[in-house]
């Protein structure tokens, strides 16, 4: 039985890989979520036969298998996606997806850092330079280069020796109902004994600000002597 | 409730998801796209072992603070030279910016 939902999910997977590298950009953005769909009705379907697992899920554990579902999914979307824009929408799905895990696991704050930097200031920053390097207007080159059956296999491979690492190691720990560190803790550590990396933290903020505006500032035409109106 | 493999697995197939997209995108603003990726996947694995293995210990939690801090300068600077380098030659393909080439 176990062959057969293995065989029925790796079809499930070619043909949301035959629709990802498909060219038309609305079967791109269905195909993650057409195997997180295939995947999830499956296990609905077969649930008959797990039944001691299901009844031993407890509900954080449900939500959190969704939201890496939809994570995983983003992250798809970003490697294999054949439109710019749609890839940095899926790269904010992934990136709201990993704060709603920072939350499960009850590191709040992290959440909201998450939710705030990454979703509302690196998502914009990206689309503008798709905006800036004219992405949509540019002729529709494959995305990915002559190399990428190369970086398939690198990736697989490290995936493989990261999964087979946590696999092995005899780390079954659960969330115990310990007290958890609040904003309250952090804020007072780092202010205390993360004093110096906070302080550093923020030079390394100006420095990345002063550059970005020098980098990316316009050419300066020549100076005129004052009072002088430029003649257009 | 939620067992820390399971996590430290979600962390692994987005890092190597990111290193696939470093290795075979061809847009630069993509290839940093993937680079977020691999830091978001970095940042779960960090909080995932602070949480689980040491939850009165702050280390992780700062550091994963710290990492968010590095990724958003680095993604703005790395933006603007990726702008610098459209305005000047017109491409944003890492293929096509091969000046120093011999």
């Amino acid at each position: 039985m176990e062959v057969l939902f293995g065989v029925i999910a790796a079809l499930a997977f070619l043909a949301a890989l035959r629709l990802v590298f498909a060219t038309n950009a609305v079967q791109t953005t269905i195909a993650p979520t057409l195997v997180l769909l295939v995947l999830g009705l499956l296990f609905i379907i077969l649930s008959h036969e797990f039944t001691d697992v299901i009844s031993a899920l407890h509900a954080p554990q449900v939500v959190f298998y969704m939201v890496g579902g939809l994570a995983l999914a983003g992250g798809m979307g970003v490697v294999f996606s054949n439109d710019l824009v749609h890839a940095a929408l899926f790269l904010i799905m992934t990136l709201l997806m990993t704060a709603g895990v920072f939350v499960l696991v009850s590191a709040e704050f992290l959440g909201l850092v998450q939710i705030l930097l990454y979703g509302g200031a690196v998502s914009i920053l990206i689309i503008f330079a798709l905006m800036l390097t004219r992405a949509r207007e540019s002729p529709s080159l494959r995305l990915n280069g002559p190399q990428w059956p190369f970086a398939l296999v690198t990736g697989a491979g490290l995936g493989a020796v990261l999964i087979l690492m946590v696999a092995r190691v005899d780390l079954w720990k659960d969330l115990t109902d310990t007290t958890y560190k609040t904003i309250t803790d952090i804020g007072n550590a780092l202010f205390d004994t993360y004093a110096l990396p906070f302080e550093v933290a923020s030079l390394v903020l100006i420095v990345a600000l002063v550059g970005a505006i020098v980098i990316a500032r316009a050419e300066e035409g020549p100076e005129l002597p004052a009072g002088q109106v430029e003649q257009r | 409730m939620i067992p820390l493999q399971h996590v430290l697995v979600l962390s692994a197939l987005l890092f190597s998801l990111g290193v696939y997209g470093v290795l075979a995108r061809r847009n630069a603003v993509l290839i940093l796209m993937s680079v977020e990726l691999m830091l978001n996947a970095v940042n779960i694995n960090f909080i995932a072992f602070a949480v689980y293995l040491a939850p009165d210990q702050l280390v992780g939690l700062v550091f994963a603070i710290f990492v968010i801090v590095v990724a958003a300068a680095e993604a703005g600077l790395a933006l603007a030279i990726i702008v610098r380098i459209y305005r000047n030659e017109h491409t944003a393909n890492v293929d096509e910016v091969d000046l120093l080439k011999w």
